[in-house]
C-alpha cells in the first residue's frame, strides 16, 4: 500500500531460481490477500498503512490473514504486527495486534541517526559472511511478552538505548507463522532474510 | 567474534542512507503544513510525512512579510507533536536555511523557489547528511539536481524559471501541468534508453552530466530517485490520475 514494496518485490524475485516461489504478488485488495500464502509487510509509515488499509476495506481482513499465515513484517509492518506499542503518536494508532511483544517507534531517534551495521547473523546459517543492516528511522522490540517468541537478531549494547541495558537491542523475532524485522533487508542486495522467510513460509 | 562496529558514515555510505529514507516515502502523500494543528491532521489522516512551510512567496508579498523558509521553532513544535516525518523546506539554494533545518533534525529538506530565491544557484547537497529534496521540470533538471546530491524529486508546476518566486499556480488548481511534466520525463528518458554509449556520452557533455547518471536512468528506465508529483494536487481522484501516470507519491 505504502513503502518500499517494490524492493521487496525485486528481492523475492532474485529468489525464483533457488526457491519455490511461484508467483510475486502486490498485494492491495482483499481478493489479491485471500489468494497468496504468504505476505510481507513493507517498511514505510505504520500509521499510514494501517489506514490506507482500513480505507480500502482490507484492515480486518489483513488481521485474519496474520493469525494464521506466514507474515513478515519489516519496520512499519513490525509495528504493524504487534500487540503493544510505545512512543506512538497520542491517542495511539492501530495495530494488528499478533506480535506479542513491545516495540518502540523511532527507538534510534530522528531519520540523521539512521544506520547501518554489518554483524554475524546465525539465523541465517553458518556462513560467514554478515549481513548489512539498514536501519532507518526504525523501531526496536523492547520486550517479549510471550515466551513462545524467539529473539534471533540483537544489536550489540550501546546502540539506540534509552536505559542502560547488559543485553544489545533486539531488532529481530520470530513467534509461530510470523516474522518480525525493524531493519530493511530489502534496500540491500543481499537476499538471505528473504530466502529465510521464504523458507520458514515453505516449511510452516 | 561478530563484527559490531557500526559503518562510520563515509560519505557514499550516508548518501545511500538518504536515498534508503526517500525510498521508503514513495506511495505516501506528504502534505504542506503552516502550523502544528495542521501537521496533527495530516497525521491523523494518514500522511506519510509533513512539509513544514512558512508562506508562499506570493502570499508573502500579499502580507508583506519578508519570504523565507520555514520557522525552526515551528519546525521543533512539530517535530514534538507528531511521528511521521517532517520536512522543512527552505528557499532555493539557501545553504544557512538549510543548515538551520539539518540541525533541527528535520527528517529531509526541501529547496524551493515557491517560498522564495536565497540563491541564484541551488545548494551543493552532498555535504548535507540528511536527503535534499529539489523540483524539477524536465529531465535535464532533475538529473542536475541528482548529481548535486538530490535524494528525490517533485515536479514544479509554473511557467517561471527555477530561482524565482511564486511558481505555484495558485490560480490554477489544474493537475494537468504535474501530468504534463511526468509525460515530458518519461519521454524524454525513452529516448536516452534508444541512445547508444557513445551517443549518450555526447548528451552527457553537453548536459554537463556523469555518464554514469545517463547510464543508470536508460538502464532503470526511470528517474533513480523518487519522483513526486505536486502543484494543484487538491482531490483524491486526481492523486490516484497521478499515480496510474506512475509518479511515486504526491506533494498536496
Amino acid at each position: 500500500l505504502q513503502g518500499a514494496f517494490i524492493e521487496h518485490v525485486h528481492a523475492l524475485n532474485s529468489l525464483r531460481d533457488t526457491e519455490h516461489i511461484d508467483k510475486v504478488v502486490e498485494v492491495r485488495t482483499k481478493a489479491e490477500l485471500d489468494s497468496i500464502d504468504a505476505l510481507i509487510i513493507p517498511g514505510g509509515e505504520s500509521t499510514a498503512i494501517a489506514l490506507i488499509a482500513e480505507r480500502c476495506g482490507i484492515l480486518d481482513s489483513l488481521q485474519d490473514f496474520v493469525q494464521r499465515k506466514p507474515t513478515w513484517g519489516t519496520c512499519a509492518g513490525l509495528i504493524l504486527l504487534a500487540k503493544n506499542a510505545i512512543h506512538t503518536k497520542k491517542g495511539g494508532q492501530r495495530l494488528l495486534d499478533a506480535l506479542p511483544v513491545t516495540v518502540s517507534r523511532n527507538q534510534f531517534g530522528r531519520q540523521v541517526d539512521s544506520f547501518t551495521i554489518k554483524l554475524d547473523s546465525p539465523c541465517l546459517g553458518s556462513e560467514s559472511v554478515p549481513f548489512e543492516y539498514v536501519f532507518i528511522r526504525a523501531p526496536a522490540i523492547v520486550s517479549i511478552d510471550d515466551p513462545e517468541v524467539e529473539p534471533l537478531v540483537r544489536l550489540p549494547p550501546g546502540h539506540g538505548q534509552t536505559e542502560a541495558s547488559e543485553n544489545g537491542l533486539l531488532v529481530a523475532v520470530k513467534y509461530r507463522n510470523m516474522l518480525g524485522t525493524s531493519f530493511h533487508p530489502e534496500l540491500t542486495s543481499d537476499n538471505r532474510w528473504h530466502r529465510y522467510f521464504v523458507r520458514m513460509a515453505l516449511g510452516g | 567474534m561478530p563484527i559490531n562496529e557500526p559503518e562510520t558514515k563515509s560519505p557514499e555510505k550516508r548518501e545511500e542512507i538518504k536515498q534508503n529514507v526517500t525510498k521508503l516515502f514513495k506511495g505516501g502523500v506528504i502534505a504542506i503544513v503552516t502550523t502544528v494543528n495542521q501537521a496533527k491532521v495530516a497525521e491523523d489522516y494518514g500522511a506519510r510525512g509533513v512539509i513544514v512551510m512558512n508562506y508562499k512567496y506570493s502570499m508573502a508579498k500579499k502580507k508583506d512579510q519578508t519570504p523565507r523558509g520555514a520557522d525552526p521553532s515551528v519546525v521543533r513544535s512539530i517535530m514534538s507533536a507528531v511521528h511521521i516525518p517532517v520536512i522543512g523546506r527552505v528557499r532555493y539554494g539557501h545553504i544557512a536555511e538549510a543548515r538551520i533545518m539539518q540541525a533541527c533534525g528535520v527528517a529531509a529538506i526541501e529547496e524551493s523557489d515557491v517560498v522564495g530565491h536565497g540563491n541564484v544557484t541551488s545548494m551543493e547537497k552532498k555535504s548535507f547528511n540528511v536527503p535534499v529534496i529539489c523540483f524539477v521540470v524536465n529531465l535535464k533538471e532533475a538529473l542536475l539536481r541528482i548529481s548535486e546530491g538530490a535524494s528525490m524529486v517533485v515536479s514544479r508546476v509554473g511557467e517561471k524559471l527555477a530561482g524565482e518566486g511564486g511558481t505555484s499556480r495558485e490560480d490554477e488548481p489544474n493537475v494537468r501541468h504535474a501530468s504534463n511534466i511526468y509525460l515530458k520525463i518519461q519521454d524524454e528518458i525513452e529516448i536516452l534508453t534508444k541512445k547508444n554509449r557513445n551517443e549518450l556520452w555526447a548528451r552527457a557533455q553537453r548536459w554537463q552530466l556523469p555518464l554514469e547518471l545517463l547510464e543508470e536512468v536508460a538502464k532503470l528506465r526511470r528517474l533513480p530517485v523518487p519522483f513526486f508529483a505536486s502543484g494543484g494536487v487538491m482531490l483524491p481522484m486526481d492523486v490516484a490520475m497521478l499515480m496510474e501516470l506512475g509518479y511515486d507519491g504526491v506533494v498536496a
